[in-house]
């Protein structure tokens, strides 16, 4: 299990991996429903892998702010800045 | 008593160790290589990694059977198209898993996209997204016979109107060590595409017709003799029809299984039986294979598939290949 932050391309990755996507399909921007075609059932399991990976616990109020790289990857760096 | 309904079969699915192909499905291996199913050749594309293994057994051998029918299947109506899919122990070893995650890290820890598969029926359930079925999806669960009740039901609801195709078939997975799996235990998944004997041709393919008869023998008081059950059936099943050549019997060492194994002896005659010893509880998939394989690979005669359960329930499938007389 990991505390560190994880880089932006670390968490791009993790989710290209995830989604089974290439890499460079996954923008950092890119929205994962509307642009990744990302349907709700997929985001909890990847919020699930998400948690087990970053040892954090997300409550369902967070998950609707979690669109994007950069969101989750912001959402992190907090989380476990504060941990 | 009535002739059971019958199917023409026009599309063949075997996704097993050693048996990719329909025509292999007669050969039986027992290790499975961890590596035996290339998802990247068998089940290509987006969203299947995180499905239980026994789903993409079934996606896969889904694939290939109706790879046979070109696209009539793809282009009749949704209303049309159904599934009726046979298992008994495709989920245990996912039940396993669930069990050991709650009790060292908790329920939240499940995985969200395997969750719905503790309902066995979502195995057969996932067809209907994947190629567009509305017409109805059933599972029916239990030992050694369900592939072939699948078969029973296929025929039954061509019959009745229900659907113009039914994709019908078994999967499994071994169950966990700690459930008593083994080697021994059905793993893999078989599909055979159904349309009713009277519909027009579905395609240029048919690999023959199949009738299932069910039965239930057993010692328990008030239950009748096994030749008293099993005689009227084999009678009728005998009574027309090309010569019956074959006879493929899926059995354990459990009473019911000896009892039926006795009784068979006493009535094959000079036909050839190929006596295939499964344990008791394993699963429905072996007996739904030889139908495969009696149908795409053993001589075109007519053949007997019959299965026995521990519990004492008998499925005996008639098996009729394309070549052997019977347009």
């Amino acid at each position: 299990m990991s505390t560190a932050t994880p880089t932006r391309d670390e968490l791009r990755d993790f989710f290209a991996e995830e989604l089974e996507l290439p890499a460079d399909v996954v923008g950092y921007e890119a929205d994962f429903e509307a642009d990744l075609g990302v349907d709700s059932l997929a985001t909890m399991e990847i919020l699930v892998q998400l948690e087990k990976k970053y040892g954090i616990r997300l409550e369902e109020s967070e998950f609707s702010g979690l669109t994007s790289v950069n969101a989750v990857h912001a959402f992190l760096a907090d989380r476990l800045r504060a941990a | 008593m009535s002739a059971p309904a019958r199917l023409r079969v026009v599309g063949l699915g075997m996704t097993a160790p050693g048996a990719l192909r329909p025509e292999h499905a007669l050969e039986l291996h027992g290790e499975a290589p961890p590596d035996w199913f290339d998802a990247e050749v068998l089940l290509p594309g987006r969203g299947y990694r995180k499905l239980p293994p026994g789903c993409r057994y079934l996606l896969a051998a889904a694939r290939s059977a109706l790879a046979d029918t070109g696209a009539w299947f793809a282009d009749l109506p949704a209303q049309e198209k159904a599934a009726v899919i046979g298992g008994n122990n495709a989920g245990a070893t996912l039940q396993d898993d669930f069990d050991h995650t709650v009790i060292a890290t908790g329920a939240a820890d499940l995985s969200p996209a395997r969750v719905p598969y503790m309902a066995l029926s979502m195995f057969a359930g996932r067809l209907a997204p994947e190629h567009g079925l509305r017409a109805f999806s059933l599972a029916a669960n239990s030992p050694a016979v369900a592939g072939l009740e699948a078969l029973q039901t296929a025929a039954r609801a061509l019959a009745a109107g229900r659907a113009t195709a039914v994709l019908a078939g078994a999967v499994e997975d071994r169950p966990a060590q700690a459930q008593g799996g083994g080697a021994a235990h059905d793993v893999g998944a078989a599909v055979l595409v159904c349309v009713s004997e009277g519909a027009p041709a579905a395609g240029e393919l048919v690999y023959g017709h199949c009738s299932v008869r069910g039965a239930f023998v057993g010692e328990a008081p008030g239950v009748p003799e096994v030749s008293d059950v099993l005689d009227p059936l084999w009678k009728d099943l005998a009574a027309e029809g090309p010569p019956l050549a074959r006879i493929d019997a899926v059995l354990d060492d459990s009473p019911a299984g000896e009892a039926v194994a006795a009784w068979l002896t006493a009535r094959a005659g000079d036909r050839a039986i190929t006596a295939v010893a499964r344990p008791p509880g394993s699963g429905s998939l072996a007996p739904l294979r030889r139908v495969v394989g009696r149908l795409a690979a053993g001589p075109p005669e007519r053949a007997v598939v019959l299965a026995v359960s521990a519990h004492g329930h008998v499925a005996m499938a008639d098996v009729v290949p394309s070549a052997s007389g019977v347009p």
